[in-house]
């Protein structure tokens, strides 16, 4: 009789059935066959037994307090990076129709990047979405080499670069590589850090930057976000998915460090 | 924030059942924590683009398996693959021990559980989701959720029972780990 097709009930059936996942006229069914199958029968009322007490282990699990850290994501203003920029966005073309174009052009240079500038943390953040999720080839050469990563990179960039100590912040050197920058034979550099829970951040340093200095800016895009500024001819971004927060005191850290 | 009044966000409501989901995975409550803080960030930046049609817990719970598999990718130095629950799943525990533990207590026979199972059983038991669902939160095919299911519960059940967890666990032969 168990061959009759009619007849037969699946485990996946059987278990659809104990969690109560099934279609009426299936239901039906396993329910008749359960009637003739005893073994079963038991099968299925012991998953059910152990449903209700997983249900009764995990219940107690949801009564703790969220912690402040993840709480904070949310009341913090910055969490609204969206909200914010689309209020910017609509803040800045309504500034536009009412100020007319020659606030638009003194707006420009004050407000917005120029192409160029605005290209950094773009290439910036690609290198970095790339590269540290690199499990075994993050960089070119490792901070066991610092010193030939930072004299080779200095020689290609054509600078005396040096690399910032990110150990007060938590964050250990990885190492580097040579990358090329969007513009013209210019090079860049990245180098990556690592902190003991294995984020990673990078540091990408362009040659060839023509405009004048600017201001630490912020840019973020998907799961990456990144402080930027063009300093003496050079571009840098700091390039991280730790969220604004996390990343800013780091970048601070780090444009003290150059700029000095 | 100036342009809007603080009502609360949809994600928050979901962090603890996220918190116990990822404490679930880990088995440690400050690295799931962590996990959990991961895991509403990249939420967070990807909640502009998220298309409706997925229903939000699932669409939380993927984001969280993910944010842990890379983790613990990195973190163990390999490439991200799934276990291989299906074959080397016992704990290495040689045999003699089991008789002697008192595998009564949930919370240790879920913890012999293989991640994956364990997991498993949460999504579809405790939080309700469908097969289909939980499929997509572990990136499995449909039909490696119904017979991992099968397994975390008959292997579930077994340790409850007292019995030990290597006895007719399979139809099929395992490997074992040779200590």
């Amino acid at each position: 009789m168990t061959s009759d097709p009619a007849n037969t009930v699946t485990d996946a059936e059987l278990q659809a059935y104990a969690d109560d996942r099934l279609p009426a006229d299936d239901r039906l069914r396993v329910e008749a066959y359960l009637l003739k199958d005893s073994g079963a029968a038991a099968k299925v009322a012991a998953w059910q037994d152990q449903a209700e007490a997983l249900r009764q282990h995990f219940a107690a699990g949801l009564d703790e307090p969220v912690p402040a850290a993840m709480a904070a994501l949310f009341t913090r203003p910055k969490r609204g990076e969206i909200i914010l920029r689309q209020s910017l966005r609509i803040a800045a073309v309504l500034c536009i129709a009412v100020l007319g174009a020659a606030a638009g052009w003194w707006g420009r240079g004050y407000v917005m990047p120029s192409p160029q500038v605005a290209a950094l943390p773009q290439e910036a953040t690609r290198a970095h979405l790339v590269y540290s999720r690199e499990v075994l080839h993050p960089v070119e050469v490792t901070a066991q080499e610092e010193q030939h990563l930072v004299n080779w990179l200095s020689k290609r960039l054509g600078t005396a670069l040096s690399v910032p100590s990110l150990t007060a912040q938590g964050y250990a050197l990885v190492g580097g590589r040579l990358l090329p920058a969007s513009s013209g034979n210019h090079a860049a550099a990245q180098f990556m850090y690592e902190n003991r829970q294995g984020q990673r951040l990078t540091l990408y340093v362009r040659s060839g930057e023509a405009g004048s200095d600017t201001a630490f800016r912020f840019s973020s895009d998907g799961p990456a976000a990144a402080f930027y500024w063009v300093d003496g001819g050079f571009g840098y971004a700091l390039t991280g998915e730790t969220g604004r927060e996390a990343l800013l005191p780091v970048a601070r850290a780090v444009y003290e460090n150059l700029t000095r | 924030m100036l342009f809007r009044l603080r009502q609360p966000h949809p994600i928050e409501a979901e962090i603890p059942r996220l918190r116990r989901f990822a404490l679930a995975l880990t088995r440690d409550r400050a690295l799931a924590d962590d996990v959990v803080q991961d895991c509403l960030e990249r939420a967070l930046a990807a909640w502009a683009t998220r298309r409706n049609e997925a229903s939000l817990r699932p669409w939380l719970f993927t984001i969280l398996h993910n944010v842990w598999r890379s983790r613990r990718a990195r973190e163990g130095g390999r490439p991200d693959s799934h276990p291989l629950d299906e074959i080397a799943e016992e704990p290495s525990a040689s045999g003699g021990q089991w008789e002697r533990l008192e595998l009564r207590d949930l919370d240790v026979a879920l913890g012999l559980l293989p991640e994956e199972q364990r997991s498993l059983l949460l999504l579809v038991v405790i939080e309700g989701l469908s097969y289909e669902e939980a499929a997509r939160v572990q990136d499995v095919p449909l039909g490696t959720v119904m017979s991992r299911l099968l397994r975390a519960r008959e292997k579930l059940r077994r340790l409850t029972d007292g019995e030990p967890p290597h006895v007719g666990d399979d139809a099929r032969p395992h490997l074992r780990r040779v200590k």
